[in-house]
């Protein structure tokens, strides 16, 4: 279970990387948008479908640069890419989540995607792909700005346990 | 971004599993890894016994069958044999697996049928509310064992390798990229392959949200022994736990014999006693 390695990558591969990383993001949020549902917090329901939305625009651009880019079929495969980047982790959400704490893991998630590009450029050799790597490297700079102002226009979070008439008991 | 995209193999329905589940992660991992074998959905066919766990089947577009509790792989046999071009893939929890369905478990593992057996292992029975398991750790208050766990916890893979699995891997449900890579692996193998799968339970094990951070440490993509021996000892390795493929080794399975068993029965039939040579036999008949 060796990761594929990412300092080779030419610029169609890192184009095809990042694709991977937004098709995930945008289908995690999706599934926290059905789970939110579910369980009938339609507010976190909504809110996590704007930030699928959001994603799913981003994935549609950078499938339209590889349109652009290149007939060639696609060379990278899902699980080339063994990490979760941009997703939020499943462990991050809560049956009762508010817009406060979605902010939060959408932030963190988009301060992972900061880390992996910074992480990148430190090991790719080709000049093209870096190139492209500082690009999305700004971009998503700009996403962590934009989603951290619209966590500060909201109150502080309140504990996860505050929000739960019945919360669950550690059994340690 | 395969040519198959994982989420062809999604069903219309939306997993009622508490948010923060770890079984999201399995069913996502499930699917990247049909999706990275570019498998029909008609090839597939995915059998589950009862708990949280083995609610999957209905969330996947593929044949399933949501069997009773700790069943799952005596059906999942049967359907094997009669069909052994499909691949058949068990899901079940540590409840269903090691403790009802535990008989069914170790025979499976020693007759090596070629299936692929992933176990959403939380520590607990979720689905009726919080009971120990048989993998609860010892001294763990549950609602059955208020004052702590007096049992010992079993140890899946050791059971799994010491009845004669011939692939055993350990996987994490939120690290669902690198978990599909294992069932790539897993589903590959020809032969009994059990993917032990911890899987946080976030409402009876709250603790468990932050219980494996910094404690989950992946092996390389092939195992460093076909020594059954030594892949257990590094299966419950102190000094954290170990994720990946621990053992893996090629055998004859079950369909093997059975298919050897039906030429020999064609060639050499056995031979028919009669009624009156049967009851002549019987004790006290011949005297």
């Amino acid at each position: 279970m060796k990761q594929k390695d990412f300092s080779m990558l030419n610029l169609l591969e890192l184009l095809e990387i990042a694709i991977l990383i937004e098709e995930e993001a945008a289908e995690r949020f999706g599934v926290f948008s059905d789970q939110m549902a579910v369980h009938h917090n339609e507010e976190a329901a909504r809110l996590f479908r704007e930030l699928q939305a959001h994603e799913a625009a981003h994935l549609a651009r950078l499938q339209e640069k590889r349109r652009r880019a290149s007939d060639l079929p696609i060379s990278v495969k899902a699980l080339d890419l063994l990490e979760s980047v941009e997703a939020p982790p499943y462990e991050c959400v809560h049956y009762k989540m508010t817009e406060c704490e979605i902010f939060e893991a959408a932030v963190a998630a988009e301060q992972n995607a900061v880390a992996f590009y910074e992480n990148l450029l430190k090991r790719l050799k080709d000049e093209e792909a870096r190139d492209l790597a500082r690009t999305f490297l700004e971009e998503e700079k700009r996403h962590v700005e934009l989603l951290e102002n619209k966590r500060g226009a909201l109150p502080p979070c309140a504990p996860l346990c505050d929000q739960d008439d019945d919360p669950p008991v550690p059994h340690a | 971004m395969s040519t198959v995209e994982s989420k062809t193999y999604r069903s219309d329905l939306k997993p009622v599993w508490c948010p923060g589940c770890g079984d999201f992660g399995v069913l996502n991992a499930l699917t990247l890894a049909f999706a990275d074998l570019a498998l029909k959905p008609e090839h597939l066919s995915v059998i589950s016994g009862i708990g949280c766990s083995s609610r999957l089947p209905a969330y996947i577009r593929n044949y399933g069958f949501h069997a009773i509790h700790g069943r799952a792989l005596p059906v999942a046999a049967g359907l094997k044999l009669a069909r052994p071009e499909l691949h058949v893939i068990v899901t079940m929890g540590d409840g269903d697996a090691y403790s009802i369905g535990g008989n069914h478990f170790l025979h499976a593992a020693r007759r090596n049928l070629d299936l692929t057996c992933i176990v959403m292992d939380n520590r607990i029975y979720g689905m009726t509310k919080g009971q120990l398991s048989p993998t609860t750790p010892l001294k763990d208050r549950t609602h059955t064992s208020p004052y702590g766990s007096i049992d010992p916890p079993l140890h899946p893979l050791v059971v799994a390798l010491g009845a004669g699995a011939t692939f055993a891997a350990r996987g994490f449900g939120w690290e669902p990229r690198r978990l599909a890579a294992l069932i790539v692996q897993a589903l590959a193998h020809r032969g009994f392959s059990v993917v032990d799968v911890i899987s946080p339970c976030v409402v009876f094990r709250p603790e468990d949200r932050t219980a494996f951070k910094g404690k989950l440490t992946w092996t390389n993509e092939a195992p460093e022994t076909e020594d059954r021996f030594k892949a257990m000892a590094r299966a419950t390795s102190e000094k954290g736990l170990s994720l990946g493929l621990f053992f893996q080794k090629e055998a004859p399975t079950y369909e093997d014999a059975i298919k050897g068993e039906m030429e020999a029965a064609k060639q050499h039939p056995a031979p028919v006693r009669g009624l009156d040579e049967i009851v002549a036999a019987l004790p006290g008949r011949g005297e």
